[in-house]
């Protein structure tokens, strides 16, 4: 068994991990990236489509392209990249991994969970029917169309419209599919106002609201899906069925922290994120161990992710030389009303400006955010359209925090 | 009087624009929150363009898979399936440095064909 | 050349069958219609080992399923296969519930099952605190053990494979002709199997083969199930059920060999054989089912829901269908294997082999017989240390494929190059697990799809879910 040292090991070598990995390597020297794929890249590798970068680089790019810029650096950098290497447990600060090589166990002064986050699939949505050929996830149609260079099939629709549903359905159907419609059970879109544009609208392809799958058909291949209107408690409505026929059925309904390696570390989860619940420092409950990305929530632009990364590994470098004191300050942070949560979920460390990111759960027109401290509002926001799909950020002033309890609201 | 609704691509913000029309002019535009948004929807209601971004053949010792590609700016919204047209003809060899020009006036769009990805 | 015996159909009955008769000098042939062993009602099923408290005295069943349970830890010891042993709690929630647990008791003592035993409340709060408080106490019966059922009939197919049985995939029966005393041609598609004994093994549709040979003494008919997969996060250690009613055990939690747990089954009859739809109706009695048991059940831990329908012969007092056809002498009916089918499959197998020897078959026993099949690697379940021993021997044991189980390539490999090895994704996934955890093949199928296209030297396009029309994808997206 190889055994090694270093000052931050960072798990995942998505946009997420690459980034904490540099901004580490900044103030220490031994920095590691474990990542279990071929290559550098994570999720961008295959989301082939532009919109990345705005933000941070203000310039629009591609995943690959975005991800590029940062395997450069890291490949120009001393970081020490094991690929092609899968973590197995985290325990006593040991990253114990496994590759071609054999069993590694990275010893770490500190450790940034990057692990990204997976689908929801049918199962967990539990579609009714048989289980033909035919069925999968938006992402893994992304990757076999845009990496393995597979067909997922010709006739397809599509469940959910959250952007990798809608970025698909644009697609296939510039690779020559037939992308027939994309249902949403919910009466609004899940994905960005952009991509409901660019990727539906210019292509004709109907985006059916309030309307869900309810039954998959066909034994070996799919051979129709039945759709129905569902009422406003997301029942579908008797009498609404429709038979669709189609080879394909595409899931975008929704994406999952993957924390099964954080729990082995015994990081607290949060029921609503599924992410490790963090303090504005980014640690979770165990010491020394940070979260950025989408391992800790589903971000919206990759653009957030790298900055929150950036953030979890100036920290975790901080912790390794041993720069971090005790903290005195326990502020929770609680989210009320329509924000379906906020995070950091406590504020420890009030030296500099406090970052509290959070998401509605469904659309506000016209809502106003307010911040309090113990029911005294510190911060008010100006009135605005709030929804789901993006992530909202208030930046608060240290001298306007004070012991008690702060809650995030929209009305 | 038409009423369209667009997106704006220029920044994150994506504001919604609402464009009001008459006889083919566009009379009104609002929802926008900077002066690009004005010329986004003059242009998208005139000439609208799209980055397309697609992927191409490669091969890499004597194996066969997918280089991502993209046109090197956005080309006309009509000409986007004769851009995807010319995309699958194209098979490149490596080496490719993300950014190169693996084909130009793609789809008679009179735009470059650019790698998004470096394959050494 | 003739064969001895034919068995038609590939599931825990025929392959505990298979096995059974590579015991002895004959010449046997197993005909599955499917694409792989195990792939209809068997991989539909729980794989409870039953200790046989629950059938009535004196029916088929009741001699059987105790004689088939006490069978499976040396089968799992010779064959290599995982056994876990869990007990099973029968709850009861009322005064009625309590007389049948004493039902129970007395029918364990008359079937010759030991260790079962009745808890009050506070020894079954005891065993499991998380059971719901309203439970008044339960039958307990401490030997019940676990299998995956499609595990054991490979394990079955592939000790017989090793002993000279043939295996004939993708042979669907379609006619059966007699043409003499103990002389039959079964016919599939593309070729003909001339034999003295048939033996019927065919699940749901025993009764359609039967007829083919013109037999019509008896009917099967699908009893449809909804079965719900788990994560590994419910707390319990011990299979749960509710009091049966006269048509099924009702609704249980079960926690399975590899840690995850089930919920199942639901229980209506059907008319449609083929249908294996699950509903929404059914999904949501099972949830009930798993909250009437485990109170603070949580729904969102379901990862995959599905269906499946056992083989019950009709007007046979809901027993097993075991015998030699009165009218076609020579055809053996192994047919209403309903549950305990699983418990049941290695004493009914040897119960077809005496049934065949009192029909005239000569059972010699094999002189070079092996009765061990070597067990594949199975990764996760070794030490660290032994982990960095195999990857060191070869590399392949060190790329991990499904990250959810944590399969590396090494054991995909093996599982497609064994005797019997998997030739499509859903075979890889019931050998090695790659593609059953919680992300339900999201990040492996790609990988598997690759290494199956390579070790099979097919193109990736042309790699299967499971039956030849169950085609993954429709060609390249780039072609020149």
């Amino acid at each position: 068994m190889t055994e090694k040292d270093f000052d931050v090991v960072v798990i995942g070598g998505g946009p997420a991990g690459m980034a904490a990995a540099l901004e580490a390597l900044k103030s220490v020297k031994k920095v590691a990236i474990v990542e279990r794929n071929d290559e550098l890249g994570g999720i961008l590798n295959q989301c082939i489509h532009s919109g990345f970068g705005l933000q941070y680089f203000n310039e629009e790019l591609t995943g690959p392209e975005y991800a590029q810029r940062f395997i450069d650096r890291v490949g120009d950098s001393e970081i020490e990249v094991f690929l092609n290497t899968m973590v197995l447990e985290i325990k006593d600060k040991t990253v114990i991994a496994m590759n071609e090589e054999g069993i590694l166990k990275l010893k770490a002064k500190a450790i940034v969970l990057a692990m990204g986050c997976r689908e929801r699939t049918r199962g967990q949505i539990r579609i009714p029917g048989t289980r033909p050929a035919g069925v999968l996830t938006a992402g893994l149609a992304q990757r076999y169309t845009n990496l393995e260079n597979l067909k997922p099939g010709n006739r397809v629709v599509i469940l959910g419209s959250g952007d990798i549903g809608l970025i698909m359905a644009r697609r296939l159907k510039l690779e020559g599919l037939n992308v027939l419609s994309v249902y949403e059970i919910m009466p609004y879109a899940n994905g960005l106002f952009r991509n409901i544009k660019n990727c539906l609208d210019d292509f004709d392809i109907p985006l059916h609201l309030s309307t869900t799958v309810t039954k998959v058909i066909g034994s070996k291949r799919l051979q129709a899906v039945e759709v129905s209107a569902v009422d406003d408690n997301l029942e579908p409505i008797p009498g609404t069925e429709e038979i669709i026929p189609c080879d394909t059925l595409l899931l975008s309904v929704g994406l999952i922290p993957e924390n099964e390696v954080s729990k082995t570390a015994g990081v607290d989860l949060s029921k609503i994120t599924g992410g490790p619940v963090v303090s504005n420092d980014l640690q979770t409950s165990e010491e020394g161990i940070f979260a950025c990305g989408n391992v800790l929530h589903v971000h919206d632009l990759v653009d957030h992710v790298t900055r929150e990364a950036e953030e979890a590994g100036r920290n975790a470098a901080r912790y390794a030389l041993g720069e971090t004191s005790e903290s005195t300050t326990q502020i929770p942070v609680e989210a009320s009303g329509p924000v379906r949560y906020v995070l950091p979920s406590t504020i420890t460390n009030t030296d500099e400006k406090v970052e509290l990111k959070f998401r509605v759960g469904s659309p506000i027109e016209k809502g106003k955010v307010t911040v309090y401290l113990n029911d005294e509002p510190v911060y008010e926001g100006r009135e605005k359209e709030f929804v789901p799909s993006i992530m909202e950020t208030v930046t608060l002033s240290p001298e306007k925090l004070s012991d008690g309890k702060l809650r995030v609201e929209v009305k | 009087m038409k009423t369209l609704t667009m997106a704006c691509t220029t920044c994150p913000a994506s504001c919604k624009l609402i464009v009001k029309t008459e006889n083919g002019e566009i009379v009104e535009i609002s929802g926008n929150t900077c002066p690009r948004g004005i010329a986004f929807a003059q242009k998208e209601y005139t000439d609208p363009e799209r980055l397309v971004t697609s992927t191409v053949l490669i091969e890499k010792d004597g194996k066969e898979f997918l280089l991502p590609v993209r046109t090197k700016t956005p080309v006309s919204k009509k000409l986007v399936f004769d851009v995807m047209e010319d995309i699958r003809k194209i098979k490149v060899k490596a080496p490719v440095r993300v950014g190169e020009v693996v084909y130009e006036n793609i789809g008679n769009s009179s735009c470059e064909l650019i790698a998004c990805k470096t394959v050494v | 050349m003739k064969y001895d015996v034919v068995i038609i159909g590939g599931g825990i009955t025929g392959t505990a069958i298979a096995h059974e008769l590579a015991k002895y000098d004959l010449k046997t042939v197993l005909l599955e219609k499917g694409p792989d062993v195990a792939t209809a009602t068997t991989k539909q099923n729980g794989g409870v080992i039953h200790p046989g408290y629950d059938p009535h005295p004196g029916t088929l069943k009741a001699l059987l399923n105790p004689k088939g349970a006490r069978m499976y830890p040396k089968l799992a010891e010779d064959l290599g296969f995982h056994i876990r042993p869990t007990g099973t709690l029968v709850v009861a929630y009322s005064d009625e519930d309590l007389k049948t647990v004493d039902r129970l008791l007395e029918n364990a003592k008359i079937n010759g099952v030991e260790g079962v035993v009745k808890l009050n409340s506070q020894e079954l709060h005891e065993l499991e605190p998380h059971i719901n408080p309203e439970a008044k106490g339960a039958l307990y019966a401490k030997t019940t053990t676990m299998v995956d059922p499609f595990e054991v009939a490979v394990a079955f197919m592939e000790n017989a494979v090793e002993n000279g049985v043939e295996l004939q995939l993708n042979e669907q029966v379609r006619g059966i002709e007699k043409n003499g005393e103990q002389d039959f041609t079964v016919r599939t598609e593309n070729n003909e199997y001339p034999t003295r004994f048939i033996v019927d093994a065919a699940g749901i549709h025993a009764d359609d083969v039967a007829k083919m040979a013109g037999i019509e003494e008896y009917q099967i008919k699908g009893r449809h199930g909804n079965l719900a997969v788990l994560d590994k996060n419910v707390p319990i250690k011990t299979v749960m059920f509710p009091c049966p009613s006269p048509d099924t055990k009702g609704i249980a939690l079960i926690p399975t060999v590899s840690g995850n747990f089930l919920i199942g089954s639901t229980a209506t009859m059907r008319d449609d054989k083929q249908d294996v739809t699950n509903d929404k109706v059914g999904v949501e009695e099972l949830i009930e089912g798993a909250k009437l048991l485990i109170p603070e059940f949580d729904p969102s831990s379901i990862i995959r829901t599905f269906a499946g329908q056992r083989p019950v012969a009709l007007d046979n007092d809901n027993d097993f269908y075991i015998k030699e056809s009165p009218t076609q002498k020579g055809f053996i009916h192994a047919a209403g294997i309903q549950s305990p089918g699983i418990a049941s499959a290695p004493a009914i197998a040897e119960y077809v082999a005496s049934l065949l020897e009192e029909a005239g078959l000569e059972l010699k026993k094999k002189e070079n017989y092996n009765p061990y099949r070597k067990a594949p690697t199975d990764f996760s379940e070794l030490s660290h240390e032994e982990q960095d021993r195999l990857i060191k021997e070869d590399s392949r044991w060190g790329k991990i494929v499904c990250r959810c189980e944590t399969v590396p390539e090494m054991e995909i490999i093996e599982a497609i190059n064994r005797p019997n090895g998997a030739r499509t994704v859903d075979g890889v996934k019931r050998r090695t697990r790659a593609g059953m955890g919680r992300c339900q093949s999201g990040f492996c199928q790609s990988r598997v799809v690759d290494i199956l296209s390579r070790e099979l030297g097919i193109p990736a396009d042309e790699v299967r879910l499971e039956e030849d029309q169950s085609k993954i994808f429709s060609g390249k997206v780039k072609e020149l």
